[in-house]
C-alpha cells in the first residue's frame, strides 16, 4: 500500500512539475493529412479527413479518451434514469463559443435536433437510437429521451462530430464553409484545394489551452510525398504514415512516431447470399485455411495483430478470445471435402483498388487457398465502382474491406451482422446473432454486455459471419520539436490541443 | 485572317459542346455515384435518398445534363457538390498554379530541346547525334510518377536542396515560389523535352535534305547561313505544331504531376473531382482544358503565317 501511495505521490508530483518543465506557447503547426477536407458542418460530413478539423473547432457534451472510454466535456455530469431511457446532462458553466457568445442548452437542444431532422440528411441520424425528445428545463440541463434503452447512447454522444453549434446558427450561416464553435481552435479560412487555417480560440475553457497559436491542415494525398515532406521537416506531423515506411522511420533521428494498434481491422467478407458460401462448412473451411499471421508479417511488415475472434480489440472490455480458428489445412480440406467441394472451387475476390494493403491481402489469400484447390481471381476496382457493386448491387462472392473508428461493441457489430441491416453486406443471417445484438443494444449494465458480446463473438467466429484478418497499427510521424502529442486508438487528432512547438 | 480567327473561335462552341456531352454521359454512367463515395461504406439508405433528393442526383441523367447546360449557359458554373465550394472561385484560384506549372514545363522542354534536337540534326551519326538521341528516348520513356518520385529522394531527401511539395504564390516568396516550382516542372517537362528534341531533330533533317538546301550550299553559301536562314524556318512549322499539341500533353500530365507534388492546381481539382463522381466540377475541368487546347492549337495556326509567309489564312 505504501508502495502504491509513493507511486501515486510521484505521479501527482510530476504532473505537478511537466507543466513547469517548457510548455512554451505559440508557434504554427501544419499536419498533413492523406485527402482533401470536403466540407466543415460537423453534422453532414463523414468524411474523416474533415473529422480532424471539425474536432479542433468544435466540443461534444462528452468526449472520448484516447482508449475510447467517455469523459466530461461541455457537460460535466450525466445522469442515466428510468431504466435507461432518460438521460441528463449538466452543461459546464462558463464556455463561450469562440464569437464570445455563451454556451446554453439552447444551443444543445438545436444542435441535437438539427442532426436528428431527416432533412439534414445527416450520416449520425439513427446514431442516437430512437430518440423521443431532447428538451432544456433550464440553460445548464439538457434532458434526451428514448424510446428503448440505447447502451451505446453515451459513447455516440461523445463522437467529435456530434457537435454543439450556436442555435439557429445553420440558418444564419453557411455552415459548411464557417463553422462556429466552442473548441480549443477557432476557424480562419479554408483556401481549397490547399488548406484549412485555424488559430487559438481565445476564449477556450479549458485553462491555458491550446499552446499553439496557429493550426494548418493540408492534404498530401501520395502516401510517398507525405512522407518525404515530414523527413525533410517541410511539414510537422503527418498523419496515416503507411505500415511499410514504418520501420524505416523509427530508425530516422529526424522524425518520431506515435501509434500502435488502432480501431482499424480488414476481413475477407464472403457473400453468403450465393453458393457455395451459403454453404457453413464452405465458410468454416476458408476460415481454417487462411494464415493471419503470415499476412500480417508479409503484407502489414508486422505492424498488425491477428484476430479470428471477432472484430473487437484486445485492449477492449469486450473482447473475447476462441479457440475456433486456428490455422489447419488438414482440417479446411476435410471441410471442403464433407461440403462436396474436394477438388476446390473457383471464386473472385473484389478489393479497393486504392487501397495497396488491401490488394496484397488479396492477393496472400490467393495464393494461401491455391493448395485447397481454390481458384481466386483478386479484381481491384475503382472505388466508387466497387463501392455500387458491394453495398448497393450485392455483386461480388468475395470482398476484403475493413472497419474503422468503432468505439462501442455495438458499432462494431449490429448495423453489420444483423438480418437485413444496412452494413451487412454479406447477407448474414442468424436468429441467436439476432437476439444476441438486440440485448447488447438494450443492455446497460456493462458486465452484462460483457457477457452477452463474448458469446456473441464466438457465435459470429463458429458461423464464419466474416473471415476476421487483422487489426492494423496506425501512426502518425512528427518532427522531434513537436512535443506532447498522443496517438488515439480512434482516430481522433483531440490531442493537438495539447501539442507545444520545443524551439 | 480575321474572319478566320473568327471562323475557329465560332468552331470551339461545338467542340466544347460535344466534349461536356461525352464527360458528362461518362462521369453519370460509370457505376458508383457520388453519394455512395460519400457515405462510403457507411451508408444508411435513409440518409443516401434524402442526398440523392438534395442533390438532384434522383433525376434522370438527361433532365441533368440539360439542368447543368442551361445554368453555364448563363455563365453559372455552379457549385461543387461535394464541398459546395464555388466551382468558378475554385478554378479561378487554381489556374494561375496549372499555368505556371505548365509553362515553366514547357519553357524548359523548349530550352533543351530545340538547340539539342538542331545540334543532333547537324551532327548525324556522330557522338553529339548518339547522346542527344539516346538521352531523348530516355525523356520520352521516362514515366512522370517515377521521375517524381527520384527527383524528390535525390534533392530533397538525400541533398536536401529542393523542398518536396507545395504552393506558394510567387508575389509571396518569388524565392521559395521558384524552389517549390524545379522539381514539378522538370518533372512535367521531361517527356516533352524528350519527345520534341526527337521531333525537332527529324524535322531538321528533313528539310536539310530538300533540294533548296543543295541549292543553297550550292552557290556558295556557308554552313551556317544554310542552317539559320534556310532550314530552321522551314523546319519550325511542323515543330510548332507538335509544340501545340504537346501542350494537351502537358495539362494531362498535371493531374498526376500536381498530385504527387502537392501543387493544388486544375490538375488535381479534376481527378479528385472524377474519383469523387463530383460532376459539375468534373464539367467545368473538362471544358477548360479543351478549351485551353484549343486555343493554343488557334494560336499555333496562326503562327503559321509568321514564320512561312506563303500560308495564308482565308
Amino acid at each position: 500500500m505504501k508502495k502504491l501511495w509513493t507511486a501515486v505521490g510521484f505521479t501527482l508530483l510530476g504532473l505537478a512539475l511537466t507543466p513547469a518543465l517548457a510548455q512554451t506557447r505559440g508557434g504554427t503547426l501544419t499536419v498533413a493529412q492523406q485527402a482533401d477536407i470536403v466540407g466543415l458542418d460537423p453534422h453532414t460530413v463523414s468524411a474523416y479527413s474533415s473529422a480532424v478539423v471539425v474536432e479542433q473547432i468544435y466540443d461534444s457534451l462528452l468526449v472520448l479518451d484516447e482508449k475510447g472510454d467517455v469523459l466530461p466535456s461541455l457537460a460535466t455530469r450525466w445522469v442515466v434514469g428510468n431504466n435507461g431511457l432518460t438521460y441528463t446532462f449538466t452543461l459546464r458553466s462558463g464556455v463561450k463559443f469562440s464569437d464570445g457568445s455563451p454556451l446554453t442548452s439552447k444551443d444543445v437542444v438545436y444542435s441535437f435536433q438539427r442532426i436528428l431532422n431527416p432533412k439534414t440528411a445527416s450520416p449520425r441520424l439513427n446514431d442516437l437510437g430512437k430518440v423521443k425528445s431532447v428538451t432544456a428545463p433550464n440553460p445548464t440541463t439538457v434532458v434526451v429521451t428514448l424510446e428503448q434503452p440505447f447502451a451505446p447512447f453515451l459513447t455516440k454522444v461523445a463522437g467529435p462530430l456530434m457537435a454543439i453549434m450556436p442555435d439557429g446558427y445553420a440558418e444564419k450561416a453557411d455552415v459548411n464553409k464557417v463553422p462556429l464553435g466552442s473548441g480549443p481552435f477557432k476557424f480562419v479560412n479554408w483556401v481549397s484545394g490547399d488548406s484549412v487555417n485555424l488559430e487559438r480560440n481565445p476564449n477556450y475553457w479549458e485553462a491555458g489551452k491550446p499552446y499553439l497559436d496557429k493550426l494548418v491542415f493540408k492534404a498530401l494525398k501520395d502516401d510517398a510525398t507525405r512522407v518525404t515532406n515530414v523527413e525533410t521537416g517541410n511539414v510537422d506531423l503527418i498523419m496515416s504514415v503507411p505500415q511499410n515506411q514504418v520501420e524505416r522511420l523509427e530508425k530516422n533521428a529526424s522524425v518520431k512516431l506515435s501509434g500502435g494498434p488502432g480501431t482499424w481491422y480488414d476481413y475477407l467478407g464472403l457473400n453468403q447470399a450465393k453458393a457455395p458460401f451459403n454453404n457453413l462448412k464452405v465458410r468454416q473451411a476458408l476460415n481454417l485455411a487462411i494464415n493471419r499471421d503470415l499476412i500480417v508479417r508479409t503484407v502489414l511488415f508486422g505492424k498488425g495483430t491477428a484476430i479470428a475472434c471477432g472484430p473487437i480489440p484486445p485492449s477492449h472490455w469486450a473482447f473475447a478470445t476462441c479457440k475456433e480458428q486456428v490455422f489447419n489445412q488438414a482440417r479446411a480440406k476435410q471441410l471442403l471435402t464433407e461440403a462436396g467441394f474436394p477438388n476446390g472451387f473457383k471464386m473472385n475476390i473484389k478489393v479497393g483498388a486504392d487501397y495497396k494493403s488491401q490488394v496484397n491481402i488479396a492477393q496472400s489469400i490467393q495464393a494461401q487457398l491455391k493448395p485447397l484447390g481454390i481458384e481466386v481471381t483478386v479484381q481491384p476496382m475503382e472505388w466508387g465502382a466497387f463501392l455500387d457493386d458491394v453495398t448497393n448491387k450485392g455483386n461480388f462472392e468475395g470482398v476484403i474491406l475493413g472497419w474503422i473508428g468503432s468505439v462501442d461493441p455495438d458499432d462494431f457489430l449490429y448495423y453489420q451482422f444483423r438480418t437485413g441491416e444496412k452494413f451487412n453486406f454479406v447477407k448474414f443471417s442468424n436468429p441467436q446473432a439476432d437476439r444476441l445484438l438486440d440485448q447488447g443494444r438494450s443492455t446497460v449494465n456493462k458486465t452484462q454486455r460483457q457477457t452477452i458480446y463474448r458469446q456473441l463473438q464466438t457465435l459470429l467466429a463458429q458461423q464464419a459471419a466474416y473471415i476476421f484478418l487483422h487489426i492494423n497499427d496506425q501512426y502518425e510521424a512528427f518532427t522531434p520539436a513537436v512535443q506532447g502529442y498522443v496517438h488515439y486508438a480512434t482516430g481522433s487528432m483531440r490531442s493537438l490541443k495539447d501539442v507545444w512547438l520545443r524551439k | 485572317m480575321f474572319v478566320y480567327v473568327l471562323r475557329r473561335l465560332l468552331a470551339v462552341i461545338p467542340i466544347l459542346l460535344g466534349i461536356t456531352v461525352i464527360s458528362y454521359f461518362l462521369t453519370r454512367t460509370i457505376p458508383g455515384d457520388l453519394v455512395a463515395v460519400m457515405l462510403g461504406t457507411n451508408v444508411d439508405p435513409q440518409v443516401a435518398a434524402e442526398l440523392r433528393r438534395k442533390l438532384m442526383l434522383d433525376q434522370p441523367i438527361v433532365v441533368g445534363y440539360f439542368d447543368w447546360l442551361g445554368r453555364v449557359l448563363r455563365g453559372d458554373l455552379g457549385e461543387s457538390l461535394r464541398s459546395g465550394q464555388s466551382i468558378a472561385e475554385d478554378i479561378a484560384n487554381r489556374l494561375g498554379r496549372t499555368a505556371q506549372l505548365t509553362f515553366a514545363a514547357m519553357l524548359l522542354a523548349l530550352l533543351i530541346s530545340i538547340p539539342a534536337g538542331i545540334l543532333a540534326a547537324v551532327r548525324r551519326n556522330r557522338f553529339a547525334d548518339g547522346t542527344v538521341s539516346s538521352l531523348a528516348l530516355l525523356g520520352v520513356s521516362t514515366p512522370d510518377f517515377w521521375l517524381g518520385f527520384i527527383l524528390i529522394l535525390i534533392f530533397s531527401v538525400h541533398l536536401a536542396w529542393l523542398p518536396p511539395a507545395g504552393y506558394i504564390p510567387p508575389t509571396e516568396n518569388p524565392a521559395r515560389f521558384f524552389s517549390l516550382l524545379i522539381l514539378p516542372a522538370l518533372t512535367l517537362g521531361f517527356q516533352v523535352t524528350g519527345i520534341l528534341t526527337r521531333f525537332t531533330r527529324s524535322a531538321v533533317l528533313e528539310v536539310l535534305s530538300q533540294d533548296f538546301i543543295r541549292t543553297a550550299k550550292a552557290k556558295g553559301l556557308t554552313e551556317r547561313a544554310v542552317l539559320y536562314k534556310h532550314a530552321l524556318r522551314n523546319a519550325f512549322v511542323p515543330i510548332i505544331t507538335v509544340i501545340g499539341l504537346n501542350v494537351g500533353f502537358l495539362l494531362s500530365g498535371t493531374i498526376i504531376v500536381e498530385t504527387i507534388f502537392g501543387w493544388a492546381g486544375v490538375g488535381s481539382l479534376a481527378i479528385t473531382a472524377i474519383n469523387q463522381r463530383d460532376y459539375p466540377v468534373v464539367q467545368a475541368t473538362v471544358m477548360l482544358f479543351a478549351l485551353i487546347f484549343t486555343v493554343v492549337n488557334l494560336i499555333v495556326d496562326l503562327a503559321y503565317g509568321l514564320i512561312d509567309p506563303r500560308i495564308r489564312y482565308g
